[in-house]
Parts: C-alpha cells; sequence; structure tokens
C-alpha cells in the first residue's frame, strides 16, 4: 500500500485511539536550555505531548525547532532541565544511572540515522547485543520472525562493513523490535538512505506498528516518510505549534513550508 | 558481557590497542629488567678468585655477633675473630687446614721510589704464603718465601715493574718501607693477578710482624682432608659457627669474603638498579595512564554508542577494566621476555664500559614473573581506573550527534590534584634554605615530582590556555597552517595534553639531573674554595701512607702546619625499643690542633675550639638520627672490637669530606688495624712559595714513602673529575627513563595524528595541499613540543637551585649547561616532529578525499 493511503487499525478508531489509550510515552512541561545566561538556547519550552500505544507519530519541523532534543529527552538520552517524562508509569526523568540504562535498554528501542551498529560485531550479534546486556534470554522464535520480516535472515553473519546502508538499517531496526520495547524512537531513519530504500525502511516501521502493536515515534524532515504515520507534530521553537492526522505527504510538505517561510 | 565480543572489539580496534600494548610491555620490560639486575647484584659476586680452592670460608656474622634484628648489616665494618675460634674450627673432623687470610696492605715501589702500578689493579695486599694455596697461586719460578726479608709477587707486578727472581724490591707497608728480595714469582690459575688486585707473599715471620695475630683475622679459608663426607665436615663446622657467631660461605657465596673491589660494587649497583627501578616504574605509571585514557579518549563516540544501546556506565567500567587486564597480562608476557634479554645485554655493555664488574652475571627469578605480572595488571588497572570512570560517564546522547564529540578539557579531579602538586612543589622550595645538602638533593627530586607531574595533570588546561592566548596574540601575523595549527592545539587540548605531559616529566627530570651534576661541581669548587684554608694537599700515592709521614712533611722548609686526616669505619650498636641496631660510622680522625685554623665549616651547634681527646664533632642528619646534642655522650667501637666513649662538642650542617663523625687523632689512631693516612692539609709560611715546598715533599715522599702533592685548584680539579666519572649512574637513569618516556610519547603522537583521517580528508576536499596539511602538523608537534619542553626545563632548573641552596646557602652555585640541556629540548622537539610527521604522512597517503562516513 502507498504511503498516505495508511489507515489506523480498527481497534485503535474503535477505541477512540488518540487520547484515549493510556499513552506509552507522556511529556509534561518539559524544558531543556543549554547554556547559561543570556547565551542559553532554549530547545525545549514547556512542551506537554502524549505519544499513545500502538500509534505512529512522527514529528517534524524546522531546523532548530527542538525535533531532535524532543525524541532524545522522550527516550530518555537526555535529561530535560524542567517537566517530566513519563513512560508509562515510570518517571524516567527522575531515574539515575544505572537504573535509567536499564529501562531505557528493556523498554525503548533506538533507530538511528546514521546506523550506529558496532562494527566489530555480526548482525546477529548486534541485533541481540541489548537483550544479552540485560541478561534476557532470546526468543529464537521472535528473533527469526523479525529478521525474516525484516529481510535480513540471510545477512546474519556478515559485518556492518559488509552490508550496503538498507541492510545496516534493517539490522538497527531488528535490534530496536527485538526486545519487545514499550516504544521505539527513530531518529531520521531514512535520512541516509536512497528513496527506494528509504521506502521499504517505512512499510517496515509501518507494519512494525499494524501488526505487532510497536509504539513507534519518528522524527524526519522528509514529508513522504511522515506520510506513514497516524499522527505529525509540528514543532516550531521548542513548542508544538501544529498536528495532523493521517495526512498525506503533500499535506505535510505544504503545512512545514508553511512554518519555515 | 561476553569475552568474545571483548576480544573481536580489541581485534578491531588493533591499532588503538597496539599502542597501549607497547606502552605496557615496555614498562613491564624495564622494571622486569631492573629487578633482575637488583636481584643479580644481592646475589654476590656469584664468581670466586681468592677462595676458589678452599673449601669453605668463614668469616664473623655480624647478625649472629650482635644479635641484629634485619639483614642490614654494616658493610664497611670489619669484624675480627680470634685465634680462639680459629682452633675451634681445626679441631672439626675432617678439617685439614684452617687458614687464616691476615691481608694487609702493601705495595712494591720502583727505582724511584713510586708505587709500581698495574693497569686496571687498584688495590695491592700482602699475605702469607700459606693462603696461596686457597686460590690457589701457584710458583712460576722461584721457591716460597722462608725466612724476613724474602717475597713472592704475582706475575702482574712482575711484568710492569720489569721485576725478576733474584732483584731486590722496596715494599712500602704501613709499619715501614723495607728491602725485600723477590724469591719467587707466582699466578692465580687464570690470569697474572686477582681481578684488580695484585698479590704479593711473605714468610709467616714476617706477617706476623707487619699483620700480627693480636690484630684479629677477618677471613679464613678451610681446606677439608681427602675423600671425606664433606656434608658431615660442614655440619661440624657450622656447629662451631654457631658458637663463635660465624657464618660459612661454600660455593658461588665464597665470592662474599673476595677481597677484590668487585664484590663491594655490586651493593652499589644494587642500589642504583633500584632507583632505576623505582624512577621507571614512575613514569611507567604516569605514561602508561596517559597512553591508556588517550586510547580511551579516541573511543568516546564508540562508548557513546554502548550507552545507547544500553551499557551501563558499571558494564563499560568492567569492559574497559578487562580490556585493560587482558593488555596488562599480555605485555606482561611479553616484557618478561623482553626484560630478560635486556638485563643480560645490559650487563655486557656495563662491562664492557667498565661501569659493572666481572662479578656480576644474571640470576634469573623465577618468582619475580609472578612480581611483574601482578604488576602488570595492578598498573594497567590503575592506569584505567580514572580513564574507565570518565568514560562510563559518557552520556549515550553523544551517539546521536555529528562531527567530533566535544572533549572536556578541564576535570576538575585532575585539575584538584595538579594544582596540589604544584603547591607541593612551591612549599617544598619554601622549606629549602632550611636543610642540608643531602636533605636539599632529596628535596630538588620532590620539587620535580611534584612540579613535573602536578604540571602534566594541568597539562589539557594549560595547552587549551596556551592556545587561546596564542590565537589571541599572533594568528594574524603568523601563516595559515600556523593558525589553524594553535587553533587545533586549542580544539585538540586534551590529546595534546597527554603528549605534553609526558615531556614535562622527562625533561624536568633530564635538566634536574645535568644541573644537578654541573652544580654539584660548582658548589662544591665554590664551597671547597671557602672552607679550606690549606695551600697544599697531599695524598697516599700508593697504598699506604704511615702516621710517621706527618713529621717528614713538618720539617720540611716554608711548611707552616700539617693537618693529617685518618677515614675509618667505626661501629654503632644500640637498642630502639627492644631491638638491636647496628650502623656502621664514616668516621674520621683528625688532628685537633690545627684542623680548625685550616678548614672552614658552619656548625649548627659549638665550634672546633671544642674538639680535643674524648670528645667528638658530628653532621646535623647523625646528630639528628641518633638523638644527639652538643654534651651528649656517645660510645662507638673501633675496629679493633674495642669501644670509646666520647662527647658531642660540636655538630655541623654538612659531612667533612663525607665524614659523619669527626674524632680526634688520639682517641682513635691506637684503635686502627692498618692505620694509614686518608690526606694532609699543609699550609705554608707567609713568603715561601707553594711550589717549592710541593717539589719539596714529593722529593721526601721517594724516600719510601710515595705521595701526590697537589696544589688547591689540582686538588680542586680532582674532586671535579671525581665527580664527573660518577655522574655516569644520574645519567643513566634518566636515559632509561627518557627513552622509555620518549617511546611513550612517539605512541601518542602516532596514534593522535592517526585518528585525524577524516580532518585531513576533509582539509583536502577544501583545497589544501597535502604539504600545506604536514605544514600544520609540523606546527603543532613544534609547538606542542617546545612549549613543553620549556616547562620542563624550567622544573629541572628551578629544582637544582635547591641543591644549590643546600650546598653554599644561596643559588649561587646553581650552574645550567645551556648546550646540554639545550640539546636534551632540541632532540625532544625533533623526535615529536617526526613521529607527527610520519604518521600524517601514512595517514595522507590513506585516507581519500572523501566525507563518507559510513563503516570504515
Amino acid at each position: 500500500m502507498e504511503a498516505g493511503h495508511w489507515k489506523a487499525p480498527a481497534a485503535l478508531v474503535a477505541s477512540g485511539a488518540v487520547g484515549a489509550t493510556r499513552p506509552a510515552v507522556e511529556l509534561r512541561e518539559v524544558s531543556r536550555r543549554y547554556g547559561r545566561g543570556r547565551q542559553a538556547v532554549r530547545a525545549l519550552d514547556g512542551i506537554s505531548e502524549q505519544f499513545p500505544a500502538g500509534t505512529f507519530t512522527a514529528i517534524m519541523g524546522p531546523s532548530g525547532s527542538g525535533k531532535s532534543t524532543l525524541i532524545q529527552c522522550a527516550a530518555g538520552l537526555d535529561k530535560p532541565s524542567s517537566g517530566k517524562v513519563m513512560l508509562g508509569d515510570i518517571e524516567l526523568s527522575r531515574l539515575r544511572e544505572p537504573k535509567l540504562t536499564k529501562v531505557r535498554r528493556r523498554h525503548i528501542g533506538f533507530i538511528f540515522q546514521a546506523f550506529n551498529l558496532l562494527p566489530a560485531l555480526t548482525a546477529r550479534q548486534n541485533i541481540v547485543l541489548p537483550m544479552e546486556l540485560d541478561n534476557r534470554p532470546v526468543d529464537r522464535d521472535f528473533f527469526e520472525t523479525i529478521t525474516r520480516r525484516v529481510g535480513i535472515e540471510g545477512v546474519l553473519e556478515r559485518r556492518p562493513a559488509e552490508l550496503s546502508g538498507g541492510q545496516q538499517q534493517r539490522v538497527a531496526i531488528a535490534r530496536a523490535l527485538l526486545p519487545r520495547p514499550r516504544v521505539v524512537f527513530a531518529d531520521e531513519p531514512t535520512g541516509a538512505l536512497d528513496v527506494r530504500t528509504a521506502r521499504s525502511v517505512m512499510q517496515l516501521l509501518r507494519a512494525s506498528v499494524d501488526e505487532l502493536g510497536q509504539t513507534l515515534v519518528m522524527v524526519t524532515h522528509d514529508p513522504a516518510a511522515a506520510a506513514y504515520a497516524d499522527r505529525v507534530l509540528m514543532l516550531v521553537d521548542g513548542r508544538t505549534v501544529d498536528e495532523l492526522l493521517w495526512p498525506d505527504a503533500s499535506t505535510v510538505a505544504s503545512r512545514l513550508a508553511r512554518l519555515e517561510g | 558481557m561476553r569475552i568474545s565480543h571483548l576480544i573481536r572489539s580489541m581485534l578491531h580496534r588493533r591499532g588503538n590497542i597496539a599502542g597501549s600494548l607497547v606502552a605496557q610491555t615496555l614498562a613491564v620490560a624495564v622494571m622486569f629488567a631492573t629487578l633482575l639486575l637488583g636481584y643479580s647484584s644481592g646475589q654476590g659476586p656469584g664468581i670466586t678468585y681468592r677462595y676458589a680452592d678452599a673449601d669453605a670460608v668463614v668469616r664473623i656474622s655480624p647478625t649472629r655477633l650482635l644479635g641484629v634484628a634485619s639483614d642490614m648489616v654494616p658493610e664497611a665494618f670489619a669484624f675480627r675473630m680470634s685465634d680462639e675460634t680459629i682452633q675451634a674450627l681445626a679441631a672439626v673432623d675432617g678439617v685439614a687446614a684452617v687458614i687464616p687470610d691476615r691481608t694487609f696492605r702493601a705495595q712494591v715501589l720502583d727505582e724511584q721510589g713510586s708505587p709500581i702500578v698495574v693497569d686496571g689493579h687498584d688495590a695491592s695486599t700482602g699475605q702469607a704464603w700459606r693462603t696461596a694455596v686457597l686460590t690457589p697461586f701457584a710458583l712460576l719460578a722461584g721457591e716460597e718465601p722462608q725466612r724476613e726479608r724474602e717475597v713472592v709477587i704475582d706475575r702482574a707486578i712482575a711484568e710492569a715493574g720489569d721485576v725478576h727472581v733474584g732483584d731486590s724490591v722496596e715494599v712500602l707497608t704501613q709499619a715501614s718501607t723495607e728491602t725485600y728480595t723477590v724469591v719467587g714469582i707466582a699466578a692465580p690459575p687464570a690470569g697474572d693477578a686477582l681481578p684488580r688486585q695484585v698479590s704479593m707473599f711473605f714468610s709467616e715471620a714476617t706477617v706476623e710482624q707487619l699483620a700480627p695475630t693480636s690484630q684479629g683475622t677477618v677471613v679464613a679459608g678451610v681446606i677439608f682432608e681427602d675423600s671425606v663426607d664433606e656434608s658431615a665436615v660442614l655440619e661440624g663446622i657450622r656447629t662451631v659457627a654457631a658458637e663463635h657467631s660465624l657464618e660459612v660461605l661454600v660455593g658461588p657465596d665464597r665470592g662474599r669474603a673476595d677481597l677484590t673491589a668487585g664484590a663491594g660494587e655490586l651493593g652499589d649497583l644494587g642500589i642504583l638498579f633500584l632507583f632505576l627501578g623505582a624512577f621507571v616504574g614512575f613514569v611507567a605509571i604516569f605514561v602508561i595512564g596517559s597512553t591508556f585514557g588517550f586510547a580511551i579518549q579516541q573511543r568516546t563516540r564508540e562508548i557513546a554508542l554502548q550507552r545507547a544501546i544500553g551499557y551501563t556506565p558499571g558494564q563499560v567500567r568492567r569492559a574497559i577494566a578487562l580490556e585493560a587486564a587482558v593488555i596488562g597480562l599480555l605485555g606482561g608476557v611479553m616484557g618478561v621476555g623482553i626484560g630478560t634479554v635486556g638485563a643480560f645485554a645490559f650487563i655486557e655493555v656495563m662491562q664492557v664500559a667498565g661501569r659493572a664488574p666481572d662479578e656480576l652475571s644474571l640470576h634469573f627469578w623465577a618468582n619475580g614473573i609472578w612480581v611483574v605480572l601482578i604488576a602488570s595488571l595492578a598498573i594497567s588497572q590503575l592506569a584505567v581506573f580514572l580513564a574507565g570512570r570518565r568514560a562510563s560517564r559518557i552520556r549515550p546522547v553523544i551517539a546521536l550527534r555529528e562531527g567530533a564529540a566535544r572533549q572536556r578539557v578541564v576535570s576538575p579531579i585532575r585539575t584538584v590534584i595538579g594544582g596540589a602538586l604544584v603547591a607541593c612543589a612551591v612549599a617544598c622550595l619554601a622549606i629549602a634554605p632550611s636543610v642540608d645538602v643531602e636533605g636539599a638533593i632529596g628535596i630538588s627530586f620532590l620539587v620535580t615530582i611534584c612540579g613535573t607531574v602536578g604540571i602534566a595533570c594541568l597539562a589539557p588546561t594549560l595547552v587549551y590556555l596556551g592556545s587561546s592566548f596564542a590565537d589571541l596574540l599572533f594568528s594574524r601575523r603568523v601563516r595559515a597552517t600556523t593558525r589553524v595549527a594553535i587553533r587545533n592545539g586549542r580544539a585538540r587540548a586534551a590529546r595534546a595534553g597527554s603528549a605534553a605531559g609526558v615531556i614535562v616529566l622527562t625533561l624536568g627530570f633530564a635538566t634536574l639531573i645535568a644541573c644537578f651534576n654541573a652544580t654539584l661541581e660548582s658548589g662544591v669548587v665554590a664551597e671547597t674554595r671557602r672552607a679550606l684554608q690549606a695551600d697544599i694537599f697531599v695524598v697516599p700515592q700508593a697504598e699506604v701512607l704511615a702516621p710517621a709521614a706527618v713529621e717528614v712533611v713538618r720539617d720540611i722548609d716554608g711548611v707552616d702546619a700539617v693537618s693529617a686526616s685518618y677515614d675509618f669505619a667505626g661501629l654503632y650498636v644500640g637498642e630502639d625499643e627492644g631491638m638491636v641496631e647496628a650502623e656502621d660510622v664514616l668516621g674520621r680522625a683528625v688532628d685537633p690542633a690545627s684542623m680548625g685554623d685550616i678548614v672552614d665549616v658552619p656548625f649548627e651547634a659549638g665550634s672546633w675550639d671544642g674538639l680535643e681527646p674524648g670528645t667528638v664533632i658530628v653532621t646535623a642528619e647523625l646528630a639528628s638520627w641518633m638523638g644527639l646534642d652538643v654534651g651528649s655522650s656517645w660510645t662507638v667501637t673501633m675496629p679493633d672490637m674495642t669501644e670509646i666513649e666520647v662527647h658531642v662538642t660540636g655538630v655541623v650542617r654538612q659531612p667533612v669530606a663525607n665524614a659523619e663523625a669527626l674524632f680526634t687523632i688520639q682517641d682513635v689512631l691506637p684503635h686502627l688495624i692498618d692505620p694509614t693516612i686518608t690526606e694532609m692539609l699543609v699550609t705554608v709560611e707567609p713568603g715561601a712559595q707553594v711550589e717549592e715546598v710541593i717539589a719539596a715533599i714529593e722529593a721526601a715522599g721517594k724516600t719510601g714513602m710515595p705521595m701526590a702533592v697537589v696544589d688547591k685548584e689540582d686538588y680542586i680539579a680532582g674532586l671535579n673529575a671525581g665527580l664527573r666519572e660518577n655522574a655516569w649512574a644520574g645519567n643513566l637513569i634518566i636515559g632509561g627513563a627518557a627513552a622509555f618516556a620518549g617511546i611513550a610519547a612517539i605512541n601518542t603522537v602516532v596514534m593522535s595524528t592517526w585518528e585525524r583521517g577524516r580532518e585531513f580528508s576533509m582539509m583536502r576536499l577544501i583545497g589544501s595541499l597535502e604539504r600545506q596539511i604536514l605544514q600544520m602538523v609540523n606546527a603543532e608537534s613544534i609547538l606542542l613540543a617546545l612549549s613543553a619542553s620549556a616547562v620542563g626545563i624550567a622544573i629541572g632548573v628551578l629544582s637544582a637551585t635547591v641543591v644549590s641552596i643546600g650546598l653554599v646557602g644561596d643559588a649561587s652555585a646553581l650552574t645550567v649547561p645551556v648546550v646540554q640541556v639545550g640539546v636534551y629540548g632540541a632532540i625532544a622537539t625533533l623526535v615529536i616532529m617526526l613521529a607527527a610527521s610520519s604518521s600524517a604522512r601514512a595517514r595522507l597517503r590513506d585516507v581519500a578525499v572523501t566525507t563518507d562516513q559510513g563503516a570504515a
């Protein structure tokens, strides 16, 4: 099915998806400042958002709008200057190491723009690494399901240097999904890919939401990628200024252009 | 955390790992080599010359005699055993003969009255012919001495002096100079003489006159009967030994009793190796810490990624610690092998250079392997402790950022430690004026250690500040590549600081040693000129200069006053908290009537005026250690084992000619076994010509009292020559540490340059020529090396100032060998520049002109 024509699962609609389902992640008055005094930069400015379970949310905005900062705070990779980040009933923003890392690797998946696979390990070893770090046994059936679904079952013993960009990103997706996290965050997952590969990756991500009930939050500057989402949030100057539900690519593009204008 | 992942990761980063492994291996190699050298020195000579044919050798055991609790027994004091002890040994079943080796100083003079000198043989001794069997010396010509005034000489003397059987020779001994007839020529099994020593043999009657039995025996050789059970005989001897406080030496241990100079040198070498090992160990910890820390810095992005994937800080620390342990173990094993070969080669080179006696041989200490491996593991863990903690706190968000991860330049812990060390150095400088010369030497090293390590800790901050300052002042006046180099210094301050720290440390110590040697010379010269009022200095030209020489010199026209001195080793036995302790006392017996007029030394208490029979003047250090003050009573055992009680009449700040205590000749001379004048200080009458008096003294010496006579300037020149001769030990230490640190600095620079492949690639992309990139790299390394060298040299010079203060009370004696120190700085700069330049050239050949950041 083409981008822009995806519909939310029936169950999601019937339940009054947005706003009704307990959010997988919630930001409450979250601010993030860098620097001090006059030179301080306010990357997030008291933002409050919910990311319902089982939904696919895209975050967009002009350069410097705070979208990467939002996703980093939401994923527990960065600490907000104020406000709360809730992962279900866990307040991420109050956790300290090593508990924060343990919560992250168990409940949060992350897909990077630059794939960020460990070069010394094979694809298989990269995928199971978070589970091994958590001393959790790998569900072999689920592993095979995921790897087959993302289409990398034939390259599992290769190292990242021996894989194409698309294959590396698929490995990264499998790594993020295998632990069955509550939420997966993706930061420009198609940024380093060509158009065709990007499309296939977006289809995979969409399928993870539809078939596995995964919650997915994605930062992107690509309207075509955003069109795969259930919801698109527009950020400007660290605040949410607009929201689109199940938009198509051209709607996203025009809204974005207006913001940047 | 799987070991397989760790190994894969390490193999993938083998370039990064190699640098750390090189540093670790080198450190272990040097430490193990010095450990082996120290152990070998401590094993004793391992070769027996004089007593090679004795089945056993016995001598007094200070440990048993005194009941001293520790093994630190005095070396210089020669304990004597009685005739009764000799008889008890001879009575043991299976013993054929016990031969007391009563050796005394003796020297053959030529027709002009000068001693016959054999090259490389400094000592000349006389003994009874019956002791020849202990080596054995075999007669090559003539017969054994049976009557008085007969002598058998060794072949070395015969050839050096062209002496033959039947010739008459003058033999100088402590007792007299007499004419003897050469009745035989003998030689030991290998060579013409014992190593470093020539020997002559007399009849029993002659020896009884020259070295009476009443003086006691230091060493006795034991010959077993043929076909006896040696172990049973030894058991019998050991029973006697226990009753008479003897130690029994068999096998290679017999060499410990040897009179050759080599046996004594081993102890000094052992101390040298200890210092070398300790110093290099200190440098090693610092260098390994720097290298490991730097290697971890290079992995910031990778570690951030690990954190992002889910490594907890603890897992990051454990992974780093495990990696360091693998490197520590590998480096340890390789270092042991290299160190063993190195120690062997070192001994060979030292022996060829004449700096180590032939008696030094390599003894392999198997347990030392475990010691070094454990130390290697411990050092590697210590080295990564702080770096690992820093790495575990790397925020995972850094993995998401484009461009180089920003290095925090100012580490609070490093700043605090560095600041504290620098403050400690300053504090040490402040107390320098209040200590004596030995204390000053210690403080100068402390200042250097604290100063260089403190600056090394602060190096990243200083590099950052220095680069910022230079950018502000000079960037518009220099060409583009230099401008970029200055700004790179600021951006890469943390990395540059690692290399800079090593340079500061090494140059600091190298400069200290160079200035120390030069200042010591200068200070000794200044102090000798000031303190000694004598016009002429007389020292023995032969083995012996009998006390009678004093009157001979005093009677010479033009001589105003003569003050003779006798160096000797006394023994102090005391109790400390119920434990017996013994220390030898380096004493000098002086003439109380004239010493104060000729030698002017600063007193902390008392004066020369109080020195008379029954009194002693001690150094401040000795007084402090012994708890003595003016008026205190002190009992000292003399070489003939009698005790004398003296009262302290003065405390001097510094030793006088290395003596810790100045006694009167009247108190000491009767108790010296083999007294020989150490030196005579002579003043001439007003109007007398010094040169004429010198000639007259030399002529008088030709009558059987060979004397070396020099004026004050020649005397000082001789002191300087001696100091320069001894400087090799310090140069060896600093050379070893500098070589190690130099390799480590090269290591760091190469690693640091290699990781800049992408930066070089981007510079090429925007239009830089390869030549310009190399200019930039060269400018960076020159700026870094010159600055670090300057700081290190400054610290070394400042530390050497303390030595001058200790010597003469102020900085006037400070001497900086500018050329030598300049060469050090130039070498450091050149080495760093070549390392960076070579690495950059190699890297430029590798990188493509691209900005792709895909997998390498």
